[in-house]
């Protein structure tokens, strides 16, 4: 990460203008309290110290932008705030649609927009836009049944 | 003419949670958590 990904200028701007970086070492108690188990892992946490995302492993550029991204969207999510969350995961899937964290973003908006509009309209297109897009992902596995819908 | 001059944005590490979230409650922002091993 400190090779690669952290010097690129573009991960360096989208960490300045969105997010606060922390960096704790491993030996760190706080590794233990997260239940640190390899490095690097990258956690996204909320202004409350709520953890929403963890990734494991090494990220290049070009993959840690939009995991990032959606680690933001997880976490507009998962406090019920449909609106920020579905505008970050279209800003994932318009500037990194080949990432590997785009296939999750599509069936976020599909359950997103579920729970905004309680019509199963959104989930129908969320499994249609990944079995076009992604469909070798898991993601386009666990949106299946809303073909049913 | 003068020549144009580039800045590098560099990472600006917090090292402590409390204050990382204070920023980030500052600011409207999140926070990335790197675990690190610095080998």
């Amino acid at each position: 990460m400190d090779t690669v990904t952290y010097p690129d200028p573009n991960v360096a701007q989208f960490i300045e203008e969105n997010i606060i970086p922390l960096r704790v070492r491993f030996d760190d108690p706080l590794a233990e309290e997260f239940g640190l188990t390899w490095t690097p892992t990258l956690v996204t946490l909320d202004p409350q110290g709520k953890e929403h995302q963890r990734t494991v492993g090494f990220l290049p550029p070009e993959e840690l932008i939009p995991s990032l991204m959606l680690g933001i969207a997880k976490s507009h999510f998962e406090c019920e705030d449909y609106g920020d969350a579905l505008s970050m995961l279209q800003a994932i899937l318009t500037s990194y649609p080949g990432s590997g964290a785009a296939p999750e973003a599509v069936f976020l908006q599909g359950v997103a927009g579920y729970k905004r509009t309680h019509s199963a309209q959104p989930l129908k297109a969320a499994y249609e836009k990944l079995r076009a897009r992604y469909p070798q992902s898991e993601w386009a596995k666990r949106a299946a049944p809303y073909r049913l819908l | 003419m003068a020549a144009a001059v580039e800045t590098e944005v560099r990472i600006e590490w917090e090292t402590q949670l409390a204050e990382a979230l204070d920023k980030a409650k500052a600011d409207g922002k999140h926070v990335l958590l790197d675990f690190f091993n610095p080998g």
